[in-house]
């Protein structure tokens, strides 16, 4: 699974250190001290994470938001297409061909140029002599280059043509072979073939370097005028022999097939996705526990010397080298194997080492005889909601699937999964920009807790929008939570209250709003809609004031119903004071040991109106019926009224209007 | 009117009391059938600000739902503590990169509390420590 490889990193050789494509700015300099940046190949230890591509590009059964599946299946960048060779033999060397890999096997009768990678090693064998000067110039220019502005479509395109020439087996047209930097060598081949007229870049490197551009797609009447750009979509196939007529989309198996039967070719998958590089040449992280020694190469320290620690006392400041190579306690140790005399691996791992399976730990975060317990394990794993920024949708998400897959191939987990439900929350923007120390808008909790409290704090952010998109802070809406939790403190609390003895309808109304407030409160949280689950609280605690200010409340079973369910439902967002309410109102700790209140349907769903019943305009009858009521049954239920039917009897009835909620109207001649 | 709300006064109160009774500890020995709620762990920064609420805040709310209704729910915390970030501040500042975190740790531990989640601090997990890494 790990492994070490030679892999080109940009190197600052001012600050001596290895630098994130990031780190170099647009016009290839450090972006601490201006040094323009190099590309160095340094031994670095790597994941072989590219094992699981397809299966990292699967989401089945989970439930998390689309775009995160598709910037992960982006990160994975599957294309299908052909590995294609072309013919080198005519110069002796033990490379007889030079594989390619094409998404577009469709235009390969277009190739006019091919262009191989300047690190690709056999730019060095063919490079004709007189070419030679040119080619080593440019190699040592693309060195200076970062990988972002290489691969960058807006600039002028660059390369040099080496010398040699590479036959195209399907039509035995010999192509010069170019280097340009925009081939990376650590993609794909590291070779491409060239095709400007269904290509765009390599149009327009074409067009610089007087390549020719042929077509072999052609656009629906197409009348053979000159492209003056690539036509990259799908078409009909031409100067194509054979395939000549197809539809190009059919081209693209037919002519796989053909290049795999005369062996030119095969069908083949390439991914965007490489390998994971988990060296860091910095001191604040873990040490690899890896052993260097003279006889018996490398070895991983034994499983009972684990940890590695870091010392502390080490010189952590940047020098470009791993801090750890210049503390010599660290770094001298004994062979694992020998127990001859070995140096330790000084570089550190990557952070997201670290931060890709703490979800695993936490099951048994004192376990001292392996990563986790895995009974424990099996009992709480997989995390059912996971919640987090979208800002993690690749790295970090994408880092712990692979941890989690590797981790059950070598027989430690028996899920495939670690997070079956995803959910992204939203940010909180403050002066219309994202909350975060960097940009200095921070509001700190602190304050607010001291003068607010946790719970109005919880409750605003819970209001401010919609969960999945976040809202922006004012501190006046938290006044205004505040307000709310102050309200509901004296209402449950305040001895005063009406006179009146409840009448047998307002009991009735504040039964059918407890029960239709649990059901939606309860909808809400389950669906992770906080802000419309307050708003029904609010609504809820003002019909509560509004019963208790005109009635006499005390040892009425509806009002206590409704104080109860109020409670409950409140307390996982104001856990402090539902708690302290609960206990005032005489019942035992703890709120939070109770269960979620639960509505009956009768009850929630009792809304009743009123609907009016005329004959010719004229009101006959009111009815008491539920809001749900349709049309059908409205009509149906008027005409079955007996008051109505003495006014219907000899009558032919013309026709029946209704108006939704309010009334039946039945024309009678 | 019986008595003012007094927000600080009745919060702490309470955070005492149920962290002395263990109120939210959770284990296996459950009849109930297992919930496992996790919120992405902070970096140890130093400050919590109420962006980190907006994450923490709601993710406690739905995990005492679930808890409400009957489940086992797990709702853990902890640090993620190595990095780059560390690592310059403490340059910067001219510290030690461990304690800085660690100074850090203390003081988020401190503003977490405040929240009044159902975490489980017996779990807290940090990505800096010995016993963490050594299985990294």
């Amino acid at each position: 699974m790990a492994y070490r490889a030679n892999a080109p990193a940009n190197w600052c050789p001012k600050c001596q250190t290895v630098l994130a494509n990031e780190q170099v700015t647009g016009e290839g300099v450090c972006e601490r001290c201006d040094t323009p940046v190099i590309r160095k190949d340094m031994e670095q230890w790597f994941f072989r994470i590219t094992k699981y591509a397809d299966e990292l590009m699967q989401h089945d059964g989970l439930d998390w938001p689309e775009r995160v599946k598709i910037m992960q299946r982006n990160w994975v960048g599957r294309s299908e297409g052909a590995e294609i060779s072309f013919d080198i033999s005519e110069y002796g060397f033990d490379e007889k061909e030079i594989r390619v890999f094409t998404t577009r096997p469709d235009t390969t009768f277009g190739v006019t140029f091919m262009v191989l990678a300047p690190e690709h090693p056999l730019v060095k064998k063919l490079t004709t002599p007189e070419c030679r000067e040119k080619v080593e110039e440019y190699v040592d220019w693309c060195r200076r280059q970062s990988e972002i502005e290489r691969l960058s479509t807006e600039k002028e395109k660059t390369g040099v043509f080496i010398g040699a020439y590479a036959t195209n087996r399907l039509n035995g047209d010999r192509v010069p072979i170019w280097i340009t930097d925009y081939v990376l060598f650590s993609y794909g081949t590291g070779a491409v073939m060239a095709v400007p007229g269904h290509d765009q870049r390599d149009f327009e490197m074409a067009a610089k370097f007087g390549m020719d551009i042929r077509v072999v797609i052609a656009p629906e009447e197409y009348n053979g005028e000159e492209f003056t750009e690539a036509y990259e979509e799908p078409g009909t196939m031409t100067n194509s022999a054979q395939f000549d007529g197809m539809p190009s989309e059919k081209g693209k198996k037919a002519i796989t097939e053909w290049m795999g039967k005369e062996g030119f070719g095969k069908g083949a998958i390439s991914y965007r996705l490489r390998d994971w590089l988990i060296s860091r040449q910095r001191y604040w992280g873990a040490p690899i526990p890896m052993v260097y020694c003279d006889k018996c190469g490398i070895v991983p320290v034994l499983e009972k010397d684990l940890p590695v620690l870091l010392p502390e006392d080490a010189e952590f400041k940047p020098t470009g080298e791993s801090p750890l190579k210049y503390h010599e306690a660290f770094v001298n140790t004994t062979c694992p194997q020998c127990g001859g005399p070995a140096r330790r691996e000084t570089d550190t791992l990557d952070t997201f080492m670290c931060s890709n399976w703490y979800f695993l730990r936490y099951a048994s975060p004192k376990y001292e005889d392996g990563p986790f317990d895995p009974e424990k394990i099996k009992y709480w794993l997989p995390v059912d909601l996971y919640t987090g920024g979208v800002e993690h949708a690749v790295m970090h998400l994408f880092y712990a699937r692979f941890f989690t897959k590797a981790l059950r191939d070598i027989g430690l987990l028996n899920f495939d999964e670690p997070f079956l439900k995803l959910f992204n929350q939203g940010t909180i923007i403050l002066n219309q920009q994202k909350m975060s120390k960097s940009r200095g808008n921070v509001v700190d909790p602190d304050d607010l807790v001291a003068e607010y409290g946790a719970d109005a704090v919880r409750a605003y952010l819970m209001f401010i929008g919609p969960w999945e998109q976040g809202g922006e802070w004012n501190d006046n809406g938290l006044v205004g939570l505040s307000r709310w939790i102050n309200r509901i403190w004296n209402l449950i609390l305040e001895k005063k209250s009406g006179t009146a003895s409840i009448a047998p309808e307002t009991e009735k109304e504040l039964r059918h709003h407890t029960h239709k407030t649990i059901k939606k409160v309860h909808n809400d949280l389950d669906a992770l809609q906080f802000n419309t689950m307050l708003a029904a609280l609010m609504e809820f605690t003002n019909l509560l004031g509004k019963v208790k200010e005109a009635n006499d409340v005390k040892g009425n079973a509806a009002w206590q119903e409704a104080i109860e369910a109020l409670l409950l439902m409140l307390a996982p967002t104001a856990p402090h004071l539902t708690e302290e309410l609960w206990e005032r109102i005489g019942y035992t700790y703890s709120i939070h040991n109770q269960s979620f209140p639960v509505w009956e349907e009768a009850l929630a769903a009792a809304d009743e109106i009123t609907l009016v019943v005329q004959v010719n305009g004229k009101v006959r009858e009111k009815l008491a019926v539920p809001a749900s009521i349709g049309e059908e049954e409205a009509k149906q239920l008027a005409q079955s009224q007996e008051k109505i039917k003495t006014h219907l009897d000899n009558h032919e009835i013309v026709k029946i209007i209704y108006v939704p909620g309010k009334l039946v109207n039945i024309v009678v001649k | 009117m019986s008595e003012k709300y007094n927000p600080p006064e009745i919060e702490k109160k309470w955070r005492q009391k149920w962290e002395s009774d263990h109120l939210y500890a959770v284990s296996e020995n459950s009849d109930r059938p297992k919930r496992y709620e996790l919120t992405m762990f902070p970096y140890t920064s130093g400050n919590l600000h109420v962006g980190h609420w907006f994450a923490m805040a709601p993710a406690d709310v739905h995990a005492r739902f679930m808890r409400m209704n009957g489940y086992n729910v797990i709702h853990p915390i902890g640090f993620d503590a190595f990095g780059l970030p560390a690592e310059n501040a403490a340059i910067k500042q001219n510290i030690h990169p461990h304690k800085w975190t660690m100074d850090n740790v203390e003081n988020m531990r401190r503003q977490l509390r405040t929240i009044g989640a159902i975490y489980d601090w017996d779990r807290e997990v940090i990505t800096c420590q010995p016993d963490y890494y050594r299985w990294t």
